[in-house]
């Protein structure tokens, strides 16, 4: 957290509001692109008979 | 669920080691973990950078980022009525990577759009996205946690996120 809030701060220094929401909604988006293709993600399941371990 | 009372007592510090021992040996949670503890580091920035978007860059009253909270409060709560209706054969993996992914394009679209009413409907979109994100991501934890690691089993992903 307090490394978050310090690279948003040092964002919305440089760069404004308006495109640190941009950054970070592209950054957040990024990780939803990436998690995507992780394989053990696809085996997640709210059934605990069919957890992987 | 309730711990047993005859459970030997442990120190602290085995809890934790035991539950990240645990997650880092489970690739189910391991994965879901990284995932959350990324997207919540992310979004750590976003209130600080909202309140600039609405107040500076638009010109806006400090009420109108109220209003935004207040979209945000309501997209929380459809967002938390959505998850609570998934059943055993949901597609985890698609919900959480489309909630995630939901809240990124409601920031871009906050970013984009210069419109008080757009950014408050799209504020309460990413809310939507981050209570079913929560409680998807809760609830996979306690599907794959057995009981006793249930209170140890988050402690990789706070470290994560406060660190």
């Amino acid at each position: 957290m307090p490394i978050g809030s310090l690279i948003g701060g040092l964002l919305i220094d440089s760069v404004g509001g308006t495109a640190t929401l941009a950054i970070l909604g592209f950054g957040v988006c990024a990780v939803a692109l990436v998690f995507s293709q992780v394989p053990s993600l696809k085996a997640a399941s709210l059934d605990p008979a069919s957890s992987a371990t | 669920m309730k711990a047993p009372a005859d459970r030997p007592s442990s120190r602290i510090v085995d809890d934790i080691r035991e539950g990240v021992v645990y997650v880092v040996r489970h690739p189910v949670l391991r994965t879901v973990i990284l995932l959350f503890a990324t997207s919540s580091a992310v979004l750590i920035p976003v209130a600080a950078a909202m309140t600039f978007r609405i107040v500076r860059d638009l010109g806006q009253s400090p009420a109108a980022f109220g209003l935004t909270l207040t979209g945000l409060g309501v997209g929380t709560l459809v967002g938390a009525l959505f998850a609570s209706r998934l059943s055993h054969t949901t597609n985890v993996a698609r919900v959480l990577v489309v909630a995630v992914f939901l809240m990124g394009a409601a920031l871009i679209g906050s970013a984009a759009i210069p419109s008080l009413p757009v950014i408050i409907l799209l504020t309460a979109v990413s809310g939507a996205g981050e209570s079913a994100l929560v409680v998807v991501y809760i609830s996979v934890r306690a599907a794959n946690s057995p009981d006793a690691l249930l209170g140890a089993s988050p402690a990789p992903r706070g470290s994560l996120r406060w660190a």
